[in-house]
């Protein structure tokens, strides 16, 4: 997989700052995505999942007790679930959270869903680059939370 | 596009509060068996449940019934959730009413009997008779339910 993105700050919260990815090509983000989707935003649990994220944004902070693994443990991706939904996220710290996509689970498993799967591959490649440049000081973490340097990813890269 | 924000705003307080409620627990909760050393599954034998239903509380996924948070508390041997106490009395002229040694009840019968006083927010009143003190209309001696 070869991708060209962006990371991009979301928002600045309480406990955590969020990022998310905008692939190239698109206006928007990922996350935007997941919350502006006609589908996901009708699910039963949605407005769930939403209060859910907002609570860790304000008050909780990147508890891990709301974060599975949502592939391999040694994979670089979360799943923030309530019932059936998912949403994908990096966690970097309690304060550094990376949204991604998600979706409903209506398979067994996340790999019969393309779209599921599509999203968690998409985050995990997302991660790698962004790891290879914190080794490399491409990027650095500043006391506030916060990712200076670049963050723009080129497929050449 | 909505933002977070945009879509709170359409969120029910419901929603919102039994949401944050489970959050409160399991974030309480899971940070109480780190601190006595308990892991997931010994503390899901401890209660009797199964593994993966510990970890959907400890998600807070889950809407619990007051019977397992019961037996949360009791496995734990620590309390989640703390009620203030009601102190319930017969009156002088024998009908049940709360003569609350809270602040709680007060404002109860403060708002059923005199609605246009103020809600008092808190007090330090304890222990008060509250027929002599609030001086009730004559329909007092129904008798009255706390809200």
């Amino acid at each position: 997989m070869k991708l060209s993105f962006i990371i991009e700050l979301v928002g600045k919260y309480k406990r955590v700052n969020l990022y998310s990815i905008k692939l190239k090509g698109s206006s928007v983000t990922e996350y935007q995505k997941f919350l502006n989707d006609p589908v996901i935003s009708k699910h039963k649990d949605f407005q769930k999942l939403v209060v859910r994220l907002n609570n860790i944004l304000e008050r909780f902070g990147c508890e891990e007790n709301f974060f599975k693994h949502a592939s391999k443990p040694t994979d670089p991706v979360s799943e923030l679930s309530y019932g059936k939904l998912r949403l994908y996220c990096s966690v970097w710290s309690k304060s550094i959270l990376i949204a991604g996509g998600g979706g409903v689970k209506s398979t067994r498993t996340y790999q019969e869903d393309p779209n599921l799967n599509r999203s968690i591959e998409t985050l995990k490649y997302i991660s790698r680059q962004l790891e290879q440049r914190i080794r490399d000081k491409e990027v650095l973490i500043d006391k506030k939370g916060l990712f200076s340097g670049n963050l723009v990813f080129e497929e050449e890269n | 596009m909505k933002s977070l924000e945009e879509i709170l705003k359409d969120i029910p307080d419901e929603t919102k509060k039994l949401v944050e409620k489970q959050g409160d627990i399991a974030v309480y909760v899971s940070n109480l068996l780190k601190r006595k050393g308990i892991t997931q599954r010994e503390f899901a034998n401890k209660l009797n449940m199964k593994e993966s239903r510990l970890s959907k509380i400890l998600s807070g996924q889950i809407n619990l019934t007051l019977k397992t948070i019961v037996n949360l508390e009791l496995a734990l041997g620590e309390e989640i959730i703390n009620i203030p106490f009601v102190e319930y009395k017969a009156n002088t002229v024998g009908v049940e009413t709360e003569l609350s040694a809270t602040y709680f009840i007060i404002n109860v019968y403060k708002q059923k009997h005199y609605p246009l006083l103020p809600f008092q927010e808190k007090s330090n009143i304890k222990n008060v008779d509250v027929d002599k003190t609030l001086k009730f209309p004559p329909q007092k001696s129904k008798k009255l339910v706390a809200a």
